[in-house]
Formats: C-alpha cells, sequence, structure tokens
C-alpha cells in the first residue's frame, strides 16, 4: 500500500499545478491552429506538441526534464541554446528562396530595411519597461518575425527567455494573417492598395549566382556578428544557385531544414515549462513582442508611401508590409489584402522580395545588437 | 530603473540610430549594388566588343586621316561639268558659300556634298586669303581619263 501512494505522488496527477494546464491548453491551441486554420502548421505543431511534453509534471532528479542536465531533452535543447539550430534553418531557407525578384527591383530591398525600424523601436520600449539591455535586444528582434534569429540572438543574449521569446516569435508569425491586415488598411487608402507593380525584367543565372556572394561579403564586413545566420542563407542560395551543387541544395531544403525544425519546435515547445514560461516577464515579452509586429508592419507601408514620393514607377504600399521577414506568410497576406481591392493585382511575387530583404535585414539587425551587447 | 531615464542609461538612443542606420547604410549598399549588378554583367559578356571599338577609337587617333579616293564615276564628271560651267559664270578667284547659293539657285543636285567631293579631288583649290579658284589641269587629266 504504501509503495502504491508513493507511486502515485509520483503521478503527474500529484504534482500538477493549475499553470500546467494554461500551458497544456495554450499547447493545445497551437496544435489546433496549425492543423485546422493552417497557421504556420510545420511550426505550431511541433512547439504545441513540445509544450505538452514540457508541461508534464515529472520527478526532479529523474533526469526527464529540459533543464535538467543529462536528460535527452536537455542534449536536443543544446542546438537550441548554443545557436546551433537557427543557422542550419537558415540554410535550409537559403536553398529554397528564389532571389531573382529583389534582384529584378532593388529598390524593394528598402522596405526591408525600414520594417527593421520596428526591432529598434520595441528594444527602446523593453528598455523603458526595466528590462536590462540583453533582454530588449532579445526582445526587440521578435519584430523582426523571424523565430531563427529571435532565438539564435536571445540564446547568445538571455538564454533564460528564450522559450517566451521563440514563442512569442512563432506566435505572432503564425498570427501574421490576423496582426498586418488591419494596420496595412489603416494606413493606405484604396487608391493606393489598387497600385499595380510594374513586371520585373529577367534575371541571368549569372546574377543569381553572384548574388550571394556579394550580400555574404558586404553585409558581413559592415556587421560580422551576423556571419552565422547571413553565412548559411547566402551558403545555401548559392549551392541553389549554382546548380552543380543541386544534391546539395535539396538535402538543405528538405532533409536538413525538416529535422532541425522538428527538434527545434518540439524543444522550444518543451522549454515552456510552467514554472520557468509563466511569469510577468513572460506577459511583457508577449505584448511588446505584439508591438514590436505591429510597429515593424507600419513602418514598412509608411517607408513605401515615402518612397513613392520620389518614385517615378510607383510602388504598392502594401509591399511595406512584407518587409518583416516572415517568409512567406507576410507576402502571402499582401496578395490578399491586394487582391481584396483588386482581384486581377497579383503582388505576391513582388512582395517577396521585401520580405526576402527583411530576412537579410534582421539577421544585420541581430548581428548589430549583439555587437552593442557583447 | 524605467522609462526614459533607463533608456538614457543604457545608452538606448544612440545603440537604436545607430543599428537603424547600419541596417539602411547594408541594405541601401547591397541594393544599389545589385542594382547595377546586371549592367557590371553585360559590360563583361561583350567585354571583347569594347576592347574591339576601344582600339579602334585608339589607333584612329594616332593615324592621320586618309583623304578619300574620289573616284572618276560618271555622276562625279557630270557634277564636275556642271560647276565648271557655273564657275565659269563667276569670277576666279570665287567664294564658297556664293557658288552653293548659285547651285541652288539652278536646282543642281546636292550642292555641299558636290562642293566637298571636288575640293577633295581637288578640282576647287583654296587660294589662302579665304577664297578659291579652279584648277584647270586636274580638271584636264580628270576628262581626259574619261
Amino acid at each position: 500500500m504504501e509503495l502504491l501512494m508513493e507511486f502515485l505522488y509520483n503521478t503527474g496527477f500529484a504534482m500538477v499545478d493549475y499553470r500546467n494546464f494554461i500551458m497544456i491548453g495554450i499547447g493545445c491551441i497551437f496544435i489546433y491552429l496549425g492543423i485546422a486554420k493552417h497557421y504556420e502548421p510545420l511550426l505550431l505543431v511541433p512547439i504545441g506538441f513540445g509544450i505538452l511534453i514540457g508541461n508534464i509534471p515529472v520527478f526532479k532528479g529523474l533526469g526527464l526534464g529540459i533543464y535538467e542536465d543529462n536528460s535527452v531533452l536537455h542534449y536536443l535543447y543544446f542546438g537550441v541554446t548554443q545557436g546551433i539550430y537557427p543557422p542550419l534553418i537558415f540554410l535550409g531557407i537559403g536553398a529554397m528562396t528564389d532571389f531573382s525578384t529583389l534582384l529584378a527591383r532593388p529598390v524593394l530591398m528598402l522596405l526591408g530595411a525600414a520594417a527593421q525600424v520596428g526591432i529598434f523601436i520595441t528594444f527602446l520600449s523593453a528598455l523603458a519597461l526595466g528590462f536590462e539591455p540583453n533582454e530588449a535586444a532579445s526582445i526587440g528582434i521578435i519584430g523582426g518575425a523571424d523565430g531563427p534569429t529571435a532565438i539564435f540572438l536571445t540564446a547568445a543574449l538571455a538564454k533564460e527567455l528564450i522559450g517566451p521569446i521563440a514563442v512569442a516569435a512563432y506566435s505572432y508569425m503564425a498570427l501574421v494573417p490576423v496582426i498586418q491586415p488591419p494596420i496595412m488598411k489603416l494606413l493606405t487608402t484604396r487608391k493606393e492598395r489598387l497600385i499595380r507593380m510594374e513586371e520585373p525584367r529577367t534575371v541571368s543565372k549569372t546574377e543569381r549566382i553572384i548574388f550571394p556572394i556579394v550580400a555574404l561579403l558586404l553585409c558581413c564586413f559592415i556587421a560580422p556578428a551576423a556571419i552565422p545566420l547571413l553565412g548559411m542563407l547566402c551558403f545555401g542560395n548559392l549551392l541553389k544557385e549554382a546548380v552543380v551543387t543541386e544534391r546539395l541544395a535539396v538535402t538543405a531544403r528538405t532533409a536538413v531544414i525538416d529535422t532541425v525544425t522538428i527538434l527545434l519546435g518540439i524543444t522550444v515547445g518543451a522549454s515552456t515549462q510552467a514554472d520557468v514560461f509563466l511569469t510577468p516577464k513572460s506577459v511583457g515579452i508577449f505584448v511588446l513582442g505584439a508591438a514590436s509586429f505591429c510597429v515593424a508592419t507600419a513602418a514598412g507601408v509608411l517607408f513605401a508611401k515615402v518612397l513613392n514620393l520620389f518614385l517615378r514607377s510607383k510602388i504598392n504600399p502594401l509591399l511595406g508590409a512584407a518587409g518583416v521577414s516572415a517568409v512567406p506568410d507576410s507576402a502571402r497576406v499582401v496578395q490578399i489584402v491586394g487582391q481584396q481591392e483588386d482581384p486581377t493585382n497579383f503582388l505576391l511575387m513582388h512582395a517577396m522580395a521585401p520580405n526576402i530583404s527583411g530576412v537579410i535585414g534582421s539577421a544585420v539587425a541581430a548581428g548589430v545588437l549583439w555587437s552593442f551587447m557583447m | 530603473m524605467k522609462g526614459l531615464e533607463a533608456i538614457s542609461y543604457y545608452n538606448g538612443w544612440n545603440i537604436s540610430a545607430t543599428g537603424i542606420f547600419i541596417v539602411f547604410t547594408a541594405l541601401c549598399t547591397l541594393s544599389f549594388i545589385i542594382s547595377q549588378l546586371h549592367k557590371g554583367l553585360m559590360i563583361w559578356e561583350k567585354k571583347e566588343d569594347y576592347i574591339k571599338k576601344a582600339g579602334k577609337m585608339f589607333s584612329r587617333s594616332k593615324k592621320t586621316v586618309p583623304h578619300r579616293k574620289i573616284k572618276a564615276s560618271e555622276s562625279f564628271n557630270e557634277s564636275a561639268r556642271q560647276f565648271h560651267v557655273l564657275i565659269q559664270s563667276m569670277k576666279d578667284p570665287f567664294s564658297l558659300p556664293k557658288l552653293i547659293m548659285l547651285a541652288k539657285k539652278i536646282d543642281l543636285g546636292h550642292p555641299h556634298s558636290t562642293v566637298n567631293d571636288l575640293l577633295s579631288a581637288k578640282l576647287i583649290v583654296p587660294d589662302g586669303k579665304g577664297l578659291y579658284y579652279w584648277d584647270h589641269d586636274v580638271y584636264t587629266t580628270i576628262l581626259e581619263k574619261e
């Protein structure tokens, strides 16, 4: 009888508290959004399931929890805390990204730069709310709308915040179709939303091969701390464009990125143990993350309107919203909002340019913040 | 510490301003370079043509321009005859603008280019004082060759 009672005391039912239930509820919502609503399913399903794993109460000392040394989850989490997974994801992203639209109209790259303003404004807001500079920088990067970049910078600057920041970043990335359209509509007139973009010119293969090399050298000479992310992004893209390395490119954009996404998602989810995750700081991170995302979207749209004052061939200001680097969701949102006004206006291809430049911009911003905080 | 005080204490304003500046600089420079990339590549792909053109320009500047040899074609000889008649009605030496004006008056075809050909063939020769005279010897030679 005593043995049975001891066993019962060690079950999850005996150790659970209400915070675990809250987190399990959040995990279920993530899984629901991923499967039923198709919001970033490749990320939300692993993270949601990871939240379930991480919030099953376990007996401390058995080496089961993600924060316990020598546990399997702890080893898998090593890739997150040491910033190994994000560059590998960037390798895959590079191997699946076509930079042609960006090369055809380079001015759209500036929209990707403008959207990064959100990062720095949120950094200031976080400082004002009492966060330490390292934490503020990690929170600010949520505005880049780039999960791997957010995890990479947080792993370098504020390891203890990886869970909330990763969950916030991926949640907002998944909620791009909900967050962005009202801001886009608020800041643009119908006439502006109806603007049609010029057909882009054809980009040669040589240009596509040279671009990752030039981008890497230039951006990393300016912000060397961006090397792990931009290095892998550009390398992946070179593998794709070189054609002769197609086998490696295929592996990078399938096996590598899929494996890493699974490991990243599940371990980030598991790191959200209720006692670590449900803190006032996490609430602050979520609020600031949402603000960061909104500011980044607004900055991109407004900058597009400013650019139009100087351009002969006007650009549709909705494209500015794609400057946040949630690839390709924010580009899809631009297409949807544009087509609500004119169903024959196809903006997706054009929106990919600021979208991709947003990836480069957020990686540079992360590098800059990292170097300032070192 | 909170609020603006915290931002100032942690040098937040400078970090943000510098950060935004660096991100913009990086992407603007990259944008400029890739906007010029295809032009550079076009020059590189047609480099042989450009080298040839440059070579030609260089050699042309060194050599003296050869005199155009005027072939004594039938139309040239006919033009020479017409202008000879016209010049006989003028006093020697004569002025070229006057000659061209007269040629235009009597509807001779292409007076400017014909006068140029006559100058090249040394049928019309400058007297060194701004006027011209008709070289009868050259004219006779051309007629003999005919």
